[in-house]
């Protein structure tokens, strides 16, 4: 019958979650390494996705199979590595967030004015389209590897806030600082990336 | 603190030097100003501050880039939250170690039933 859809256009078969069985291995590795990068803990990590697994597992039913399998479970995931946060600050007392990486702050970016150095530390101008640069392998390695020199609790709340995009009260609440420290943890650590990302990234060598 | 390099400095500051001078009194330093440019990102600002800062990058661009950089880097990670995990894995945490596996198994398989 002309003017009339096969059964096969008109319905869109909504995406399915594969056999829980076999999320270990499908997802496994790529949550550990998220998760990895977070809490920086083999064993947390590994916890982290096994929740991860189990609290999917139970939600199964309401996955409406808008995104794929794997975005979904990050997004359980992202939740499960904030409750990781709240449970490991309540267990051992953070420790004074400002004396991390205070020495950041005497770095030598600046003279004694408050200016930059311009020949050591002003920021280059870096390439107009730096969005190809996104596409690039390298580009990614580099930043992990800047992200990897931060102190790790400076570096956990620059994800939370950069990557997984939590707002500075859920991050607060989560961790246990005061949002007056939360900034200046932020503040260092995107200054110290930025700073490294430009060294190897667009050439500058570190002064 | 400099001026962008098309113009001749000496002139520039025959022309134009009280100006600078009195915007560099009234804004704050290079220092103070990556700090807010950072704070700017995570909670709204007070008008003032934010005109201080605009004003700051009439005459100095180097903290304009900053800020341009600092957005950029957000705007990566944000576009391209899986990129991170995907790139190079530390040679010390390749991927869940094969006990991890089975044991997660196991528990799926468990609760599962």
């Amino acid at each position: 019958m002309p003017g009339r859809p096969r059964p096969s256009e008109a319905y869109v078969e909504p995406r399915r979650l594969s056999d829980p069985q076999t999320w270990a291995d499908q997802h496994g590795d790529y949550l550990f390494r998220c998760a990895m990068l977070r809490v920086r803990d083999r064993e947390l990590a590994e916890e982290v996705v096994q929740d991860t697994f189990l609290a999917a597992l139970q939600a199964r039913g309401r996955y409406a199979g808008q995104s794929s399998e794997r975005s979904w479970l990050v997004g359980i995931m992202k939740h499960k590595i904030v409750d990781q946060f709240r449970k490991t600050c309540r267990e051992q007392p953070v420790d004074d967030p400002d004396a991390l990486g205070r020495e950041m702050d005497n770095d030598g970016t600046f003279d004694e004015g408050g200016h930059w150095k311009l020949d050591q530390t002003a920021p280059l101008d870096w390439p107009d389209n730096p969005a190809g640069i996104l596409e690039r392998k390298q580009f990614w390695d580099i930043l992990k590897h800047c992200l990897g020199e931060l102190p790790p609790k400076m570096a956990q709340v620059f994800s939370l806030r950069e990557v997984d995009e939590l707002s500075t009260e859920e991050i607060c609440e989560a961790m246990q600082i005061s949002s007056a420290n939360l900034w200046v943890l932020l503040h260092r650590a995107r200054k110290h990336l930025r700073q490294c990302l430009e060294a190897k990234q667009f050439g500058r060598s570190p002064a | 603190m400099q001026i962008g390099p098309k113009i001749d400095p000496a002139q520039l500051k025959f022309r134009i030097g009280p100006l600078v001078g009195w915007l560099i009194r009234i804004t704050p330093t290079c220092r103070d100003i990556v700090r807010l440019i950072s704070d700017d990102m995570d909670h709204p600002l007070p008008l003032g501050t934010r005109l201080k800062i605009r004003v700051h990058f009439l005459i100095c661009k180097w903290c304009d880039r900053y800020r341009r950089q600092l957005l950029f880097m957000r705007n990566a990670l944000r576009r391209h939250p899986d990129r991170l995990a995907g790139a190079e894995p530390p040679a010390d945490s390749p991927g869940l170690s094969s006990d991890a596996r089975e044991r997660i198994k196991r528990t799926l398989q468990d609760r599962s039933e």
